[in-house]
């Protein structure tokens, strides 16, 4: 259930439905994904080694850009080289990324 | 048996437009033997030769880490003998059979030109399996679009493999690729060059630098930011919103308009009036006559249902259908909704079988196979068999109460939103387990091409002349018959306490509650024919949607689960129909 992964949510992202993404601007320091807001870019610096992540374009070193972060506790939705992928809040949580302009 | 030529790639890079480009309509479809996985094959004609062209599922790798996977890697190895032969077991699927004669004569591997990465690691896992290969570098006119440049020629070279630059959705490049598949199916091997070195996302990306260039500073297109706005939550949640309104209008006033404006008319003016003339001159009036044109006439019931009645929903319900599945709206739908449906232990992505459910349970079943847990494919199933009212039935609900009372419609379809969403929570309460985290793709938004789109409504009615008229007027049949003999008010007596003492229709009413096993909307319809009050029209309709889902809803249950959840569907819905129209006339009562 949405409640149980909202509950994981680190501490400095409050447990609320939309959950709380980082400052707008530069991010500093290594973040994990789902705390990007909309329009940010990041590159990919660690992450598990999943075939099906792999295949959807998220590889280590890769650049994205955050598109949606879903209401109602959703999934993210990210934008890599040209193609768009949903990424539920749990895995986002797993990739790390460094804000890049 | 014909050679065998495999038809491979991404999910959703145009294969099946390429299949029904290739193959005509002798098209078969059979389970792969021990999973939910359906291949699809068709005769391939080339030149004076004949292929099977099979449609295997699309998948993202080769690393057997799905059930789709498998079976790709099955086929590679051992062929598609077991899509066919339903008794072989799986299991020694595993070890290389180079001698098997069922070996694929070639591959057709079709490249998505706007996601050159992901199709090129998949190729390069399948050309491992050293059958000789054509690629289609389909989409091509997307990837132009996006300010892709792909360079075929160069691609070719890297690969060791013929490259067709294709469009599927205009045909372009078809005939090429007809031509290059024959002479390569002629050879007796793939690619010389990448068949034997490891696949790796880095060689991968460096053949993609070589091949690939990109135009600096390309504008984003207007479909684009369509395509962006509507995945994001601000505006895509109002605009969701708004778009299911539109369809609701579009398939309900097209559908209405359709049969009042156009069916019903030219039936009642050019085919029924000739035909009453034809049974009154030929049959002389009795039993048989009134079996024919009477109150239930079978000659006019049996064909104004599903003819005039049902029929034009079911052509403006695939029409919408079609657009929102070829539009690539639906995976935004399920992206947005995806937080909502967590919490009745679903993912975003039921809401594709939900929706097709309000056409007809049984693709609707067919479709939960796409999700991915058995606890998911459940709760969708039982949501759609107790609460989801097929289109036919809708209809059907549509003429009977539209012109009486907007407000019983309204409530009856509220009825069903809320019962469904109920046994969803039911469900999730009682069934362990959560949904595995959603990770998708959301594919570009499209255009749907007029073509395409008529052909997919054209084989849906196609489906309902043959699989549901058909019982509808063997439905309507059997009700001519028992009005006409009397044998109906003795079925009416038998089932009084229930009809007529709990529900408070008249006995009649036993009628619609023997037929509409038989089809949903038989449920609804006879009630037409009665002369009914408000009270007891809502009853009637409420008793019609819990109903039991019809015998051919029932028979696919069984088949795509076992016979127990089949009973337990049939069970809970009968007793909920019974004890919910009850309930209704009761609280009725108290209110009047
Ligand atoms: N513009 C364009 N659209 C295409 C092309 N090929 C396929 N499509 C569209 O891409 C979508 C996916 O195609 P489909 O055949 O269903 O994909 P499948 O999952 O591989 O079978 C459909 O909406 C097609 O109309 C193409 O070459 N050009």
């Amino acid at each position: 259930m949405a409640q149980v992964n909202d509950a994981l949510i680190p501490a400095a992202a409050p447990a609320e439905f939309t959950g709380n993404c980082a400052r707008i601007g530069q991010v500093s320091g290594e973040v994990s994904l789902d705390t990007l807001c909309a329009g940010q870019r990041a590159r990919v610096q660690q992450m598990p080694q999943d075939s099906l992540l792999h295949c959807l374009g998220l590889r280590q070193g890769r650049s994205l850009r955050m598109i949606a972060r879903q209401r109602f506790g959703g999934p993210v939705v990210v934008e890599l080289d040209g193609r768009c992928v949903a990424l539920g809040r749990s895995i986002a949580r797993t990739i790390s990324v460094t804000g890049t302009m | 048996m014909a050679d065998t030529v495999l038809l491979m790639g991404l999910p959703n890079v145009g294969k099946s437009v390429i299949f029904n480009r290739l193959t005509g309509l002798n098209v078969h479809v059979a389970n792969y033997v021990g999973t939910t996985v359906q291949l699809s094959s068709g005769r391939l004609r080339l030149d004076s030769r004949d292929f099977a062209l099979v449609d295997v599922p699309g998948t993202y790798s080769l690393n057997a880490s799905c059930e789709a996977e498998e079976v790709a890697v099955d086929i590679l190895r051992c062929g598609t003998s077991r899509a066919r032969s339903k008794t072989t077991g799986r299991g020694d699927g595993r070890g290389h059979d180079e001698a098997s004669s069922d070996r694929p004569a070639a591959i057709l591997f079709v490249v998505d030109a706007t996601n050159l990465e992901s199709s090129l690691y998949l190729l390069f896992q399948v050309l491992q399996y050293n059958i000789p290969v054509v690629v289609s570098l389909n989409r091509s006119d997307l990837s132009r679009e996006k300010g892709y440049q792909i360079d075929a020629g160069r691609l070719s070279r890297e690969l060791g493999v013929p490259v067709v630059p294709t469009v599927a959705v205009t045909g372009e490049g078809m005939g090429d690729l007809k031509t290059v598949l024959l002479q390569q199916a002629a050879a007796s091997s793939g690619s010389s060059i990448q068949a034997d070195s490891p696949v790796t996302w880095d060689r991968v990306e460096e053949v993609c630098l070589r091949v690939c260039t990109r135009v600096p500073h390309h504008s984003e297109s207007r479909r684009a930011r369509w395509g962006m706005m509507l995945t994001r939550p601000w505006p895509g949640l109002p605009l969701c919103g708004a778009i299911i309104g539109l369809v609701l209008l579009v398939v309900v006033g097209v559908g209405m308009g359709l049969r009042q404006f156009v069916l019903l008319p030219v039936f009642r003016t050019f085919l029924f009036p000739p035909l009453e003339n034809l049974v009154n001159q030929t049959i002389p009036a009795g039993l048989l006559q009134n079996i024919l044109i009477g109150e239930y006439g079978f000659l006019i019931k049996g064909i104004e249902w599903p003819f005039a009645l049902v029929l034009p929903y079911i052509i403006s319900f695939y029409i919408a259908m079609s657009v929102l599945e070829d539009s690539g709206y639906m995976p935004r739908l399920a992206v947005l909704l995806d937080g909502l449906f967590n919490r009745v232990g679903l993912k975003g992505s039921g809401i594709i079988p939900l929706m097709l459910g309000y056409g007809c349970a049984i693709p609707a079943i067919l479709a939960t196979r796409a999700l991915q847990s058995k606890k998911e494919r459940l709760i969708v199933t039982t949501m759609v068999c107790v609460a989801v009212p097929c289109i036919s039935q809708t209809g059907a609900f549509i003429a009977l109460l539209s012109a009486r009372s907007i407000v019983v419609m309204l409530a009856v379809f509220l009825l069903g939103a809320v019962a469904m969403i109920a046994v969803a929570i039911v469900l999730n309460r009682f069934m362990p387990g959560n949904p595995p985290a959603t990770l998708m793709e959301i594919p570009d938004l499209l255009i749907p091409q007029p073509d395409v789109l008529l052909k997919k409504v054209w084989v849906r009615i196609r489906l309902f002349v043959t699989d549901g008229a058909l019982p509808m007027i063997i439905g309507v049949a059997i009700a001519a018959s028992l009005y006409e003999t009397g044998l109906m008010s003795a079925l009416g007596e038998l089932a009084r306490p229930l009809v007529v003492s709990w529900l408070g229709l008249p006995t009649d009413a036993a009628v619609p509650l023997v037929l509409g096993i038989l089809r949903r909307e038989l449920a609804v319809l006879p009630l037409m024919e009665m002369d009914l009050t408000t009270l007891q029209l809502f009853v009637g309709a409420a008793v019609a949607l819990f109903y039991v889902p019809c015998i051919a809803v029932i028979a696919t249950l069984a088949r795509e689960f076992n016979i127990r959840l089949a009973v337990m569907i049939l069970i809970v819905t009968t007793v909920g129909a019974f004890l919910v129209g009850g309930i209704i006339l009761r609280i009725g009562q108290l209110l009047m």
